[in-house]
């Protein structure tokens, strides 16, 4: 276990679908005194293993609604697998979308000290890393300004600037990239390269086979929450590629 | 507690500089930073005493002496209650973005929401204080006994709210249930008026209820200069404890299912 960041075995995630998540109280005894209610369950993610190794760079591709951030949130420990196993072994900076709303009638600089706290950044730390963090955001201007005026894709960079920054040992990317503009991109991934060097392991979600390729070294190709393949990037984008491509096919759009 | 927590930076420092941060974000956005945004605040319980005390001192003035003492120190202390069970209740569920993007003991939040509450309340102690010297009340040693009512009463905010935190997460209507009940337990709890006009059944069933022995016991010290009986403060320090322990481990097992409520 020493040298992989991430353990999953026969990991599978239930949800309930056309219920509410939250029940009212006269629901739930009616729940009680009548007993279970149909409901439709679907299973997002279904009997999935995989093994990470530190400093790896691990790609998940597939169609939208798959299970990807199922699968990362999983990874996070942010969401509870049904059935499986779960070992980590490292710090999570769990960047999801780009776009994570903290608490927008906040100012940026506010917005920054929370988020540092909760990514592990001590007082001290956050004072430490501040300007750098200011620098690779560019949010200068605008720390004093409320997170709700900025525009979502630089609210959105405000969160993501910080955990690159933060001491960190695994880092969950999900589409991420697709999300910001090609500058910001490019000195996202000068930033990915910089902690991969630092023997520092990453999840990327992406749609895009570039950094894919570029960036990870292994991935999975998951359909409809089960694995279709797991191993080397150009194996299993291959399959993904293909796979893509036969619903194009089939759809008359290719 | 803290190993089962999966992040392996995680040490007693980084769990009170979460619980800072989100308490001074609290208090920004509660607009306590400013004299103004907190005299606003102080305005609710003033107003609260001011109407109770021109509607009851005629009646409630022959049976409880020194009403207007007896009553301020009854509406500080239920304010408290109310606002801290009420504020830490929705702590969680206001704050939903951050439990499904970040790692963290969500607990931190409703600690922040008790501790900002808290600390208005301290203030309006001060208030409070000064307005009972204002009345003739004697500052004596026994009010060294106020430090502790305070920390009882706050384990058992805390410990409610801990509760009702999870269960405002997992239920719709927790929000509205627990407006009926503190509203109800107002007029149950021996704010305004004295027990001593209640017949003595009612009496034993409301003196049951922890909040009205504890506002009593205060008055005891603040008010009348009495000494307050240790065996109630003791029981009340177990039974708040009890309480603040249960609702932690309540809210404990049902944190790791808080993301999934949320979409």
């Amino acid at each position: 276990m020493k040298d992989l960041a991430f353990h999953l075995r026969g990991i599978g995630k239930q949800f309930e679908i056309g219920t509410e998540r939250r029940k009212t109280v006269f629901q739930q005894l009616r729940y009680w005194v009548r007993g279970a209610q149909p409901t439709r369950t679907f299973w997002a993610l279904k009997d999935i293993d995989l093994d990470i190794r530190r400093g790896m760079g691990f790609g998940v591709m597939g169609p939208n609604g798959t299970g990807k951030t199922t699968l990362l949130r999983i990874m996070a420990g942010i969401l509870q697998p049904t059935e499986g196993v779960v070992r980590r072994n490292g710090q999570i900076n769990p960047f999801m979308a780009l776009g994570v709303e903290l608490l927008p009638q906040l100012t940026v600089l506010e917005n920054l000290r929370l988020c540092a706290a909760l990514l592990g950044y001590s007082g001290k730390e956050f004072r430490n890393k501040l300007d750098a963090i200011i620098d690779f955001s560019e949010v200068k201007d605008y720390l004093y300004a409320a997170l709700a005026d900025l525009s979502s894709g630089w609210a959105g960079r405000v969160s993501f600037s910080i955990a690159l920054h933060a001491e960190l040992d695994i880092l969950l990317v999900d589409e991420s990239l697709s999300a910001g503009d090609a500058y910001f991109v490019a000195k996202c991934k000068r930033r990915f390269d910089e902690i991969r060097k630092q023997n520092k392991t990453i999840v990327l979600v992406s749609h895009s086979p570039e950094n894919m390729k570029e960036m990870c070294s292994e991935g999975i190709y998951i359909e409809k929450g089960r694995a279709m393949a797991v191993g080397p990037i150009d194996t299993v984008y291959d399959h993904y590629a293909r796979s893509v491509k036969a619903r194009m096919i089939q759809q008359g759009l290719a | 507690m803290l190993k089962k927590f999966h992040q392996p930076y995680y040490t007693y420092a980084h769990y009170l500089n979460q619980i800072k941060e989100l308490t001074r974000c609290e208090f920004k956005l509660r607009d306590q930073s400013t004299l103004l945004g907190f005299l606003w605040t102080l305005l609710n319980p003033l107003l609260m005493f001011l109407v109770l005390y021109l509607l009851f001192i005629k009646w409630m003035g022959n049976h409880v002496h020194l009403f207007q003492l007896y009553l301020i120190v009854g509406v500080v202390q239920w304010g408290y209650m109310t606002n801290a069970t009420s504020c830490g209740m929705r702590s969680v569920i206001q704050k939903s973005s951050l439990v499904k993007n970040f790692i963290f003991p969500h607990e931190v939040i409703v600690l922040s929401s008790v501790l900002t509450i808290t600390l208005i309340h301290l203030l309006e102690l001060l208030v409070m204080m000064g307005f009972l010297l204002f009345w003739g009340a004697n500052m004596s040693l026994k009010w060294l006994w106020l430090p502790v009512v305070v920390f009882i009463e706050t384990m058992m905010v805390t410990g409610v709210a801990l509760f009702l935190s999870r269960w405002a997460v997992e239920y719709k209507d927790t929000d509205r249930i627990w407006s009926i009940v503190i509203q109800a337990a107002f007029f149950v709890t021996p704010v305004f008026y004295p027990e001593t006009i209640l017949s003595p059944g009612r009496r034993q069933i409301i003196m049951l209820n922890p909040m009205a022995l504890l506002i009593k016991q205060t008055r005891e010290f603040m008010v009348y200069d009495r000494a307050p009986s240790l065996l109630v403060l003791g029981f009340l320090f177990a039974l708040s404890a009890g309480i603040l322990l249960t609702g932690y481990y309540y809210f404990k097992r049902g944190e790791p299912h808080f993301a999934e409520k949320f979409p």
